[in-house]
């Protein structure tokens, strides 16, 4: 029990003083009330960008629609469209484009009249001959040991040059 | 009559995080379940490029995804974490909901054979097909 004190002065009782709040920092943990969160929060930050760094790898993918042709044989039942030489062209043909992998590695394209491993001239000899052909028609048939990517480079190049390119046989 | 609410003692000067963990939560199982389906039906491989595929767009319906592997048991694809064989798969392709297009999935390296095997068992199946590669710009 504090003793009163009395002001001097105006001659009346001072209140009780009050103690001092403590500020340490246990007194600061006293006021808490339930489990401390930090930690957790922490945590679950971390584990939060974790998991939004790593969805944001997942690469995204696009999609190639695979126009493949219908089993339209010509007349005999059995073979394709021929391929014509560049210089007799017939309306709306459908040009046949062969790649096989040689005994080097290389890719080999045949078809339009030619024989060759560029993807380029390949596309630019189809561009000469879609400009003289009515709704002219590629059509890639890949040998079964071209590597997939070889297919898709070549229909890439055909599609550059505004080729309607097919790949593969119908059902 | 008035209830008294209770007020949990509060520190001065403190932010209440309960709210944040909450929400941080609900985003980290959110995360999981889309890692972890994505994981499943679309394993990492380093699939064809080709800048012609930019211009098509996925099927409306979320496609039946079919994984080329290489070194697997020569005709077999995966489909869902199954190992199907080729008839397997038309079965499937046969008796999955009309409408739903076929995805193939398949490294760039896959001979075109493997590849082309999926596709016309898609075909036969009446299955749209569409060819995964790689987005680059």
């Amino acid at each position: 029990m504090n003793p009163e004190r009395i002001d001097q002065e105006t001659n009346r009782e001072e209140p009780p003083a009050r103690p001092l709040r403590r500020r340490d920092a246990r007194a600061v943990w006293d006021l808490h009330f339930g489990p401390n969160m930090t930690p957790m929060a922490d945590v679950t930050l971390v584990i939060l960008i974790f998991f939004m760094a790593s969805t944001a790898f997942i690469a995204p993918e696009w999609v190639l629609e695979l126009r493949a042709r219908e089993v339209d044989r010509r007349a005999s039942g059995a073979e394709p469209a021929s391929v014509e030489p560049a210089s007799s062209l017939l309306p709306g043909g459908v040009f046949e484009i062969t790649i096989e992998p040689d005994g080097q590695g290389t890719i080999r394209l045949r078809g339009l009249g030619i024989e060759t491993d560029s993807f380029e001239t390949m596309a630019q000899t189809a561009a000469e001959v879609a400009a003289g052909t009515a709704q002219a028609v590629f059509h890639l048939r890949p040998a079964p040991t071209t590597p997939y990517q070889a297919v898709l480079q070549a229909h890439e190049a055909l599609h550059a040059v505004g080729a309607q390119v097919q790949v593969g046989d119908g059902a | 009559m008035r209830l008294r609410t209770f007020h949990a003692p509060h520190a001065p000067g403190k932010i209440n995080v309960t709210p944040m963990i909450d929400v941080v939560m609900v985003l980290i199982v959110f995360y999981l379940l889309v890692g972890k389906l994505a994981g499943d039906r679309r394993p990492a491989m380093a699939l064809p490029t080709s800048a012609a595929s930019a211009e098509d767009a996925p099927a409306e319906l979320a496609p039946i995804i079919i994984n080329v592997r290489t070194g697997s048991v020569a005709g077999t694809v995966e489909v869902d974490q199954q190992t199907l064989a080729l008839p397997g798969l038309e079965t499937l392709l046969r008796t999955a909901p009309p409408g739903r297009a076929v995805l193939v999935r398949a490294p760039r390296e896959t001979p075109w054979g493997e590849v082309d095997a999926v596709v016309r068992t898609a075909r036969v199946a009446g299955r749209r097909v569409q060819l995964a590669t790689e987005a680059s710009r």
